[in-house]
């Protein structure tokens, strides 16, 4: 459960920028867990299953938010917090690249930051399928090419 | 950085635990359960509940309306507002949230369609939800018998601007809101299912059918049809439904409350003959009868014609139904001349409750009618409905011949219906299959799964079941006609040559669809149907043609008005004291559709002299002025002002028209009291100061000559001695005691509406109908000459109240009197007091006359003293063209009723 619980809140951290909105998603995530639960046949009790679920709430969840009326100011305010929150959530250099790996991910698109999140958590391809529901053909393709956006916004991050 | 390195950055880097213990996370987690559920309740209470409140209200107004069109535009809304409800909630529940735990594209397809339906729903707000609540309230508000013209247009201005701001408003949040977001998801699913690269600019033009259609050779079109036993079941509930209603309040309407249809018009109206109040001895007898239970007694007092129309059973029904309902009556005010078609209305209060009682007499004093109208909240009752308390001739009314009648009309009127939507619809039908994997882009329909596709549920044809070739049957939404432009260019695109879904090419539009073509038929098949059915009820309205067809005197004044080119034509008729006919014919308004009634009221031009010389009478009587009392004793105040010959004029001389006061007002006094303000009394007092100024026409007693000026001079000598002014001494004198409840002065009419006659004047193209208000009445300062106005009953009342001052039967005034008032003025040839002498044959001998007209109406009173009876004849233009009509009428009455 421990290993679960990191997963989601490594994929929390890719949709939610401050700790409250971290915080807020990890519960709508553990909602909807436990509401999809009854549903849930044996044999899909797998990895997989956990990410959809994580993901469409975290989607639903960004979806949500900006909706709001204080859309701008939201996203003022994640920018700043961000920088914040790397900072203290991060220490020594290996840290420093995480947040610029965060970076560029919030710079994707909610596809792509799926894809990318995905393979980052090590699924196969056929996983990720599964997961995203895109074709498993296509999936080598998109992410080959999410992997390169991603390298390119992270140079672009790394000088700084 | 590689992958691996990455990955292992990734994985390992360090987190921060979640602020939340395991006991928080529960009690969150039970609080958005429960909030989840709220929020949802919330949404469909909120729409439910703003639709339950305008059913209710305006269920409650169907009930309680009298106005079929009005109730016919409360019914409109009432259905307008399920449907709405059901649009939303049927949106709503066709587009629900993927489960969470499906694959990613899977949940943004869910999304999409949502967002898609939404801005479809507000696309279409026009349709679905201005049109039928617009359409509502407007037939409503036209429908209402009451309110005037500038609030109607008022409102449906008001409706127009608000509708077109409201769709402006639904049409910025799809441009702004749903539409990007739209694009976004569209662009997403299209790069998901593809792989190819999300072309960020042209997001907006990608359309999920292309990719599916990329699989274009494995599409099957299905094709289906709806059939017309289904539309037909669909649609004719509608109209059935609406036949019923109609029916159902035609029925109440016909019945509710009153005993009995109204009187013909040959029988007797509100009448007082004299000051005898023969209507409170009748309303006492009967009050009394109802209390004592004694209804046979009651049933006698009805004349044979009010008998036939409510035999004995029916009415005792009915009485033991109030006085259960109500109990005793413990006093009665009254009578008012406000009942029932202006019929004499007495108060009754039970021990529970009021009631009106309007009265009609015949001239036996026999009830010709009798209506009873319970205070407002009773009228929702259906208690207090006598035929419903009698189930079995309820029923056998609603099921009645005619009604079944307009039921089969209404039944083939819906296969009609059914027939045309078929027709339309065809269109639609034959594409519907593309429609479904439209609809749900991920449900391609393939050659070898789906066997059959079958439109399922009665009332419901928009759900189909997808039959696959295992037998597994599957419910699919289906939304034609969605984005044919897309499948028109996919199919082009991708479609094999031979492929069958090309024959399907010239039913697709180029241009997308705004509406679904079911909602456009099914409102447009409303607005028909309530527009039809407004016909109906017109047509079948059984008020207004109740008098014209029976009535031969209704028949005689319609000729003679027909024939005279009047606006309209109204006439009464007193045979023996008492009032045994009024009726009129033609409308209020020259062109305009307000039928005249005969309780409408006249302007009666100078037929008001008589009353003011009357009025003269009393106050003799009563010592406040004398027959010789001068101008010059009068007014000593003014004595320098006046020209001296007018000093010695005397009251009876100028009500004789002796008094040489001029004929013609000179021109500059005239437009000087034209152009005045202020109160009527000073407008006459300045208006007498300057004719008296100067010299006489003629030296005082020494010629007749007719004048307004005359007539002036001695309602403001009235006035004077009085104190009061001539308004109220003709209302506290003559028209309370009278009972003339219709007498007014001035025009008619309310300002801006046509609640009573307009009067008509020439203009150079011939005939203009004047609106009431400044203009449409003479000056204020001749009104004691002519002002006054009342309908033609109240007219005979006077007329039958000089014919028995003569024979001593009024209280109100000595047999002398009238004798003064009635004869001949010395020196003048046949001018009396207010009245012409003249000897008429078909009179016995002396008559007398009257007419009057402020250029605009036109009223001739004769009476036959020695007969005890009179005619009096009206119209709403002047002397010149309403002359020879009124005298023909005058003369047919006479013979007709007491001239032999």
């Amino acid at each position: 459960m421990n290993e679960n619980r990191n997963r989601i809140l490594r994929v929390c951290r890719v949709y939610a920028w401050n700790s409250a909105d971290q915080d807020d998603l990890f519960q709508e995530i553990l909602f909807q867990i436990w509401r999809s639960l009854p549903g849930l046949k044996e044999r899909q009790f797998a990895n997989t299953w956990l990410y959809r679920v994580a993901i469409n709430t975290a989607l639903s969840f960004v979806r949500k938010r900006a909706s709001r009326s204080d859309r701008v100011i939201h996203f003022e305010h994640a920018d700043l917090t961000r920088t914040i929150e790397s900072q203290q959530t991060t220490e020594g250099n290996t840290d420093d690249r995480i947040a610029d790996l965060y970076t560029a991910i919030y710079k994707l698109n909610p596809i792509e930051k799926a894809l990318v999140t995905l393979f980052l958590e090590d699924l196969t391809y056929e996983q990720i399928a599964e997961a995203t529901g895109i074709n498993a053909n296509n999936v080598g393709v998109m992410l080959h090419r999410a992997k390169k956006k991603l390298s390119g916004l992270m140079t672009e991050e790394a000088p700084k | 950085m590689n992958d691996n390195e990455l990955k292992k950055l990734w994985q390992q880097q360090p987190l921060r635990a979640p602020a939340l213990s395991p006991g928080q996370v529960m009690s969150a987690m039970q609080k958005q359960t429960t909030q989840l559920r709220r929020t949802l309740l919330a949404r469909d209470v909120r729409e439910l509940v703003a639709c339950v409140i305008a059913g209710v209200v305006f269920g409650i107004y169907f009930f309680i309306n009298r106005a079929p069109i009005a109730r016919l535009g409360a019914l409109i809304t009432v259905a307008g507002s399920i449907f709405i409800a059901w649009k939303i909630l049927h949106a709503r529940r066709t587009t629900p949230a993927a489960k969470p735990d499906a694959p990613v594209v899977e949940s943004l397809r869910a999304e999409l369609h949502s967002v898609r339906t939404q801005s479809q729903l507000l696309r279409s707000v026009g349709w679905w939800y201005l049109l039928p609540l617009t359409v509502g309230a407007l037939v409503f508000v036209w429908g209402m018998p009451l309110g005037n013209l500038v609030f109607k247009v008022g409102f449906t201005l008001v409706e127009l601007v608000l509708n077109v701001f409201i769709y402006r408003l639904n049409q910025r949040a799809v441009s702004k809101q749903l539409l990007p977001v739209e694009a976004q998801l569209e662009s997403l699913i299209h790069s998901a299912e593809t792989g190819e690269p999300l072309d960020e600019t042209h997001v907006a033009n990608l359309r999920p059918i292309v990719l599916s259609m990329a699989a274009a050779d494995k599409v099957k079109p299905v094709e289906f049809k709806v059939a017309f036993w289904q539309i037909a079941i669909f649609g004719v509930p509608g109209i059935v439904g609406i036949w019923f209603f109609l029916m159902l309040g035609m029925t109440l309407e016909s019945k509710d409350g009153n005993i009995k249809r109204p009187t013909p018009a040959t029988v007797g109206q509100a009448v007082f003959t004299g000051e005898t109040n023969r209507y409170s001895v009748v309303a006492l007898t009967v009050v009394e009868l109802f209390n004592a239970g004694d209804y046979a007694a009651v049933q006698k007092l009805y004349n044979p014609e009010m008998s036939k129309f409510l035999p004995p059973k029916e009415s005792a029904v009915f009485y033991t139904d109030i006085a259960k309902r109500y109990g005793k009556i413990e006093k009665f005010d009254g009578p008012t001349g406000d009942g029932y078609r202006g019929w004499t209305a007495f108060r009754l209060h039970y021990q529970r409750g009021e009631m009106t009682m309007s009265l009609a007499l015949d001239a036996d004093d026999k009830i010709s009618g009798i209506y009873f109208q319970p205070s407002f909240m009773h009228l929702a009752d259906f208690k207090n409905y006598a035929t419903i308390k009698n189930l079995k001739s309820f029923i056998l009314h609603l099921f009645s011949w005619q009604h079944l009648l307009w039921g089969v009309l209404s039944f083939l009127g819906g296969l009609l219906y059914t027939w045309l939507i078929q027709k339309t619809v065809k269109r639609a039908v034959g594409i519907s299959t593309l429609g479904i994997h439209l609809h749900k882009g991920m449900n391609l329909i393939l050659w070898d799964e789906i066997k059959e596709v079958r439109p399922f549920r009665f009332l419901n044809i928009q759900n189909l079941w997808l039959i696959r070739e295992s037998g597994e049957k599957t419910r699919m939404h289906w939304t034609p006609l969605e984005r044919h432009s897309d499948v028109k260019a996919a199919v082009e695109k991708f479609a094999p040559t031979n492929h069958p879904i090309r024959k399907y090419l010239p039913l697709l539009r180029t241009k997308s669809s705004k509406k679904t073509i079911m909602t456009k038929i099914t409102l447009i098949g409303i607005v028909l149907i309530s527009f039809g059915a407004i016909v109906l009820v017109r047509v079948s309205d059984p008020k207004a043609l109740a008098i014209e067809s029976t009535n031969p005197v209704s028949q005689m004044l319609e000729t003679i008005r027909v024939k005279h080119n009047l606006p309209a034509l109204a006439a009464a008729v007193v045979v023996d004291g008492k009032i045994v006919m009024t009726n009129a014919v033609g409308f209020r308004k020259s062109g305009g559709t307000e039928k005249v009634t005969a309780d409408d009221r006249f302007h009666l031009g100078s037929v008001t002299k008589s009353m003011t010389a009357t009025v003269a009478a009393m106050l003799v009587e009563q010592g406040k002025i004398s027959w010789t009392t001068t101008i010059g004793e009068v007014f000593p105040e003014f004595k320098g002002e006046i020209h001296p010959d007018y000093l010695g004029v005397t009251l009876e001389q100028l009500l004789s028209q002796r008094s040489g006061a001029p004929g013609n007002v000179p021109a500059d006094l005239w437009s000087d009291a034209w152009a005045a303000t202020g109160k009527a009394a000073e407008q006459r007092l300045a208006f007498i100061k300057g004719i008296l100024a100067r010299e006489p026409e003629a030296n005082p007693g020494t010629k007749y000559i007719y004048s307004n000026q005359g007539y002036t001079i001695a309602g403001v000598m009235l006035e004077k001695a009085t104190g009061k002014t001539w308004e109220d001494l003709l209302r506290s004198m003559l028209f309370q005691p009278l009972f003339m409840t219709t007498a007014g002065f001035g025009a008619p009419a309310s300002v801006g509406k046509v609640d009573q006659p307009w009067g008509h004047k020439k203009v150079l193209s011939g005939r203009e109908p004047v609106p009431p208000g400044p203009g449409a009445d003479n000056p204020l300062a001749i009104s004691p000459a002519g002002a006054v106005h009342c309908s033609l009953g109240d007219l005979a009342k006077y007329a039958a109240f000089h014919m028995a001052g003569e024979r001593g039967e009024s209280k109100l005034l000595k047999t002398e009197s009238f004798k003064k008032l009635h004869t001949v003025a010395a020196g003048n040839d046949d001018y009396a007091l207010g009245w012409m002498v003249l000897n008429r044959q078909w009179a016995n001998g002396r008559a007398l006359m009257h007419n009057g007209s402020n250029t605009m109406f036109y009223v001739v009173v004769w009476m036959a003293p020695e007969k005890n009876c009179a005619v009096i004849v009206a119209s709403n233009v002047g002397m010149d063209e309403a002359f020879a009509g009124c005298d023909e009428a005058a003369g047919k009455l006479i013979n007709q009723y007491f001239g032999k």
